[in-house]
């Protein structure tokens, strides 16, 4: 059985427009999934879904989403409250605007950690401590005693991956972490996302619109236009052998890179 | 930081004398020349002797700017003129009056934080829900009615029906009462308004979809975020309504018959005691400006963003 | 925001249009009361009944009558008509005067800019409606003085949102367009910068009316309005105060009416504010 399960999903916003039109896919166990498509397709609002935190007038009117036999859009307030951190995490495009602007990220960390564990504050600390570490931001002290607008760009998002993966989830979603980045930096996360699925196991879906960063990252693509899902598949059967003009579109979009396309 | 404070005390500098300018040139609107204001105040005769006199004292004949200046060195010396009214000087009878307005100020400013926060806050919590609208309708109205006759109704529902408090002389604790929950329910209104309005504006923000992400309930991210991040905005706008509250005390004042600056003011006017009038009004203001200067300054070391050096804005 | 308009009506633009319907219909309602107030009014306002004095409400005098046995109801009509006049005299004065300066502020910057800043704040640095009441004593009593007094001390607030509403668009692509077609500027500031301010000033020029009205009945219950017999409604709540054992209804209409009215031109500015942006309106 797949970790999760999206089935045949509609959603819609208050003004009667859909922002995804029966969309299906599914995701494995420590696999990585891309969403790739260009702002406004959906894809978005199709892992926000997965979270339960679409934006207000947005509401899911047809489908399924199944995580681990559990049909996601059946839970109650508190058990979507209970899922989210703990079984299914987010990492923000902007994981700096995702921050209480006027709190330590020692206060938020550790809140968030102790959301769904009982354990000491000092305990806590040094748990985000650790995983900051393991993010390789080395001065993780500084950074806990940091407010979001004092760090990078990079570590902003390596705080929030940090944050996400503290918990060990069973699902990561990322949505655009790195398109706030400069080129290096971008490869940078790029890379932490790699090792995190190499390294832990972890199962991320990613939503991107880069065709590049999709193609090294994923196992499997799905692409997005317009509400729809236009095609689904494994990396290599979408980024070898696409099906719709749209995706080749896309992978002749990516740049080259020292004449050869970065994608292939 | 430091520089923020500093441009603060140079702007600061810039009003006052500003304010000052404006309430000095007050005298200068009289339809009756200045002397002879100065002449009744200090009731002497009305003769060119007199007048020379005086010209020669005070320099009437000198122009405006050097007269300005022989005031303002008057006032920092806190010779504010004599009062025909109070037989004293200005500086005295406002003095005597002044605890009884900060008094009055002080209570009904508490009254409208002990009103509005909770309204405010409830009222965005349920936004759209019929708490919410009921809070809405009220605090609509509470902008809407003139002060002076939401007093006037209290005094007759409360002071001429249930006879539960004095209807005149407003001089004890129990007299405080009313012109307490006057101004402070009426100042409410506009507060509960802001607080409503920054606090929705704060749960679209960005950061709110974070905290959701990370699991945590509505009720602490209301508590822990939404609240200090709100509060933080609503302090800059804390110190104007104290000052709506001190400008607000002139008029409630006068109908309540309590003995403050502001109803010695109107007494003032009607009593054609300009020196007064006018050192009242320059008392105001400085009162005015003072505070707001410390709540900005006290908001810089609030702000973490501005405190810890990032430029908002 | 021209896409926007083909949209089909959602529904929170549909309710701001009644809204806005509604308000309007009231505003108008009111101003008619009062402009027709000598056909309306039953009686004189100044025509005592010495046989009616400090009379309860009646068919015959539906708000009662005062200490003179003047009708209550034909001074409330009267009396609208000096507020509202003067209301109206108010802020169209203020509403032009700064809106001409804060824009012309605004889009010169420099100097006149800063210099015109401090002297709104400096204005604004007395609190509430002290100095507008300074004013008047000093200047004297009456209509006249009341409007020159209440203009000098209220133009400040126009200024100062026209200004910076100009600074939010006075970098927009038409206008370096117009600049470089060789307009001068002060056909940008008539054609392209005040039209375009305008519509977002309207909700603050009918909030205006609100406060304006409650500042002239404050004035007048002070004393400093026009002088007595002429009707106005903050001089006969302070009348009424005086009567409140024997004539409650002395207090109650003329305040109420006060409060009716300012809550109409509230209203009328709030729907406009829904009307131009329901999304962001959070009232």
């Amino acid at each position: 059985m797949s970790l999760l399960e999206v089935k045949n999903c509609t959603i819609k916003y208050q003004n009667g427009t859909s922002a995804v039109s029966n969309v299906s896919f599914s995701v494995e166990q420590g696999e990585i999934v891309s969403l790739v498509g260009e702002s406004g397709s959906g894809k978005t609002t199709m892992i926000r879904a997965i979270l339960g935190l679409l934006p207000p007038g947005g509401k899911v009117t047809e489908g399924e989403i199944i995580l681990d036999g559990r049909n996601l859009l059946s839970l109650s307030e508190r058990e979507q409250e209970e899922l989210r951190g703990k079984d299914i995490a987010m990492i923000f495009q902007d994981v700096g605007a995702s921050m209480d602007p006027i709190k330590l990220i020692k206060s938020q960390y550790i809140e968030a950690i102790r959301t769904h564990e009982r354990i000491s504050r000092e305990e806590s600390y040094d748990k985000a401590t650790d995983m900051l570490r393991r993010m390789h931001l080395t001065d993780a002290n500084r950074v806990m005693a940091s407010y979001p607008f004092e760090l990078s760009g990079g570590m902003k998002q390596r705080v929030g991956i940090a944050m996400g993966m503290t918990a060990q989830p069973k699902l990561l979603l990322a949505d655009e972490p790195t398109s706030a980045l400069d080129v290096t930096i971008q490869a940078q996360v790029v890379h932490e996302l790699k090792e995190l699925r190499d390294k832990y196991g972890a199962t991320i879906i990613l939503v991107t619109h880069n065709m590049g960063v999709a193609s090294y990252l994923s196992d499997k693509i799905g692409v997005m236009k317009t509400s729809r899902m236009v095609e689904f598949g494994t990396r290599d059967e979408i980024i070898l052998d696409p099906k719709e003009q749209y995706t080749k579109d896309l992978i002749d979009a990516v740049p080259k890179m020292g004449g050869k396309r970065f994608a292939r | 930081m430091f520089k923020q404070v500093k441009d603060r005390m140079i702007s600061l500098l810039i009003i006052l004398i500003g304010l000052s300018i404006l309430t000095y040139g007050l005298l200068y609107l009289l339809p009756s020349d200045p002397i002879e204001v100065l002449i009744d105040s200090l009731g002497l005769p009305h003769d060119t002797e007199t007048i020379e006199r005086l010209n020669e004292e005070y320099g009437f004949d000198k122009p405006f700017w050097v007269q300005y200046f022989n005031w303002l060195k008057n006032i920092f010396h806190g010779d504010f003129g004599y009062s025909v009214k109070y037989s004293q000087p200005v500086n005295q009878a406002l003095w005597r009056k002044l605890p009884n307005t900060i008094k009055l100020a002080c209570s009904a400013f508490v009254m409208m934080i002990i009103i509005s926060f909770p309204l405010g806050i409830l009222s965005a919590v349920y936004k759209n829900k019929i708490a919410d609208y009921i809070i809405r309708f009220m605090s609509f109205i509470g902008v809407s009615i003139p002060s002076f006759w939401f007093g006037m109704m209290l005094v007759y529902l409360f002071g001429v029906q249930l006879k539960w408090l004095p209807v005149a002389g407003f001089t004890s604790l129990k007299g405080l009462i009313m012109p307490t929950l006057t101004l402070g329910i009426t100042n409410s209104a506009y507060y509960i308004r802001r607080i409503r309005a920054v606090m929705v504006e704060q749960m679209s923000e960005e950061y709110i979809s974070g905290l959701k992400s990370r699991g945590l309930s509505k009720k602490k991210i209301i508590f822990r975020h939404v609240l200090p991040n709100s509060l933080l905005a609503v302090i800059t706008m804390l110190g104007m309504s104290f000052g709506g509250m001190l400008g607000g005390t002139m008029i409630v004042e006068t109908v309540f018959g309590w003995n403050g600056i502001g109803s010695a003011a109107m007494g003032a006017i009607t009593a054609r005691d300009y020196y007064l009038v006018q050192g009242y009004v320059l008392w105001m203001g400085f009162i005015y400006v003072i505070v707001n200067l410390v709540v900005d300054i006290s908001y810089q070391f609030i702000d973490p963003r501005i405190r810890r050096g990032m430029q908002v804005k | 925001m021209k896409k926007m308009m083909k949209k089909p009506l959602s529904r929170s633009r549909i309710i701001a249009r009644i809204k806005f319907a509604v308000a309007l219909l009231f505003t108008v309602l009111f101003i008619c009361f009062s402009l027709f107030a000598s056909y309306l009014a039953p009686y004189d306002p100044l025509e005592t009944h010495y046989d009616h004095m400090l009379e309860a409400p009646s068919s015959r005098f539906i708000f009662g009558t005062d200490q003179l046995g003047r009708d209550i109801y034909s001074r409330i009509l009267y009396g609208g008509k000096t507020s509202l006049l003067i209301a109206f005299a108010v802020t169209g004065i203020v509403s032009f005067i700064g809106i001409l300066i804060g824009t012309a502020a605004g889009y010169m910057g420099g100097v006149f800019d800063s210099l015109l800043m401090r002297f709104c704040d400096t204005l604004m640095a007395f609190p509430g409606s002290i100095f507008t009441i300074a004013l008047v004593s000093f200047i004297g009593t009456g209509v006249t003085n009341m409007i020159l007094a209440m203009c000098l001390t209220s133009w400040t607030g126009f200024a100062r949102t026209s200004r910076s509403l100009v600074l939010s668009i006075k970098n927009n692509v038409y206008i370096e367009q117009a600049k470089m077609g060789g307009a001068s500027d002060w056909k940008i500031l008539m054609v392209y910068i005040i039209p375009n301010v305008l519509p977002a000033l309207l909700v603050n020029i009918f909030q205006s009316i609100g406060s304006k009205l409650l500042t002239i009945s404050g004035l007048s219950l002070l004393g400093l309005g026009s002088p007595p017999p002429t009707p106005e409604w903050g001089f006969m709540l302070s009348e009424g105060k005086n009567f409140m054992y024997q004539a409650s209804w002395m207090l109650t209409f003329p305040g109420l009416i006060i409060l009716i009215n300012v809550v109409i031109f509230n209203f009328l500015s709030d729907s406009i504010q829904d009307l131009m942006n329901p999304r962001e309106s959070v009232w």
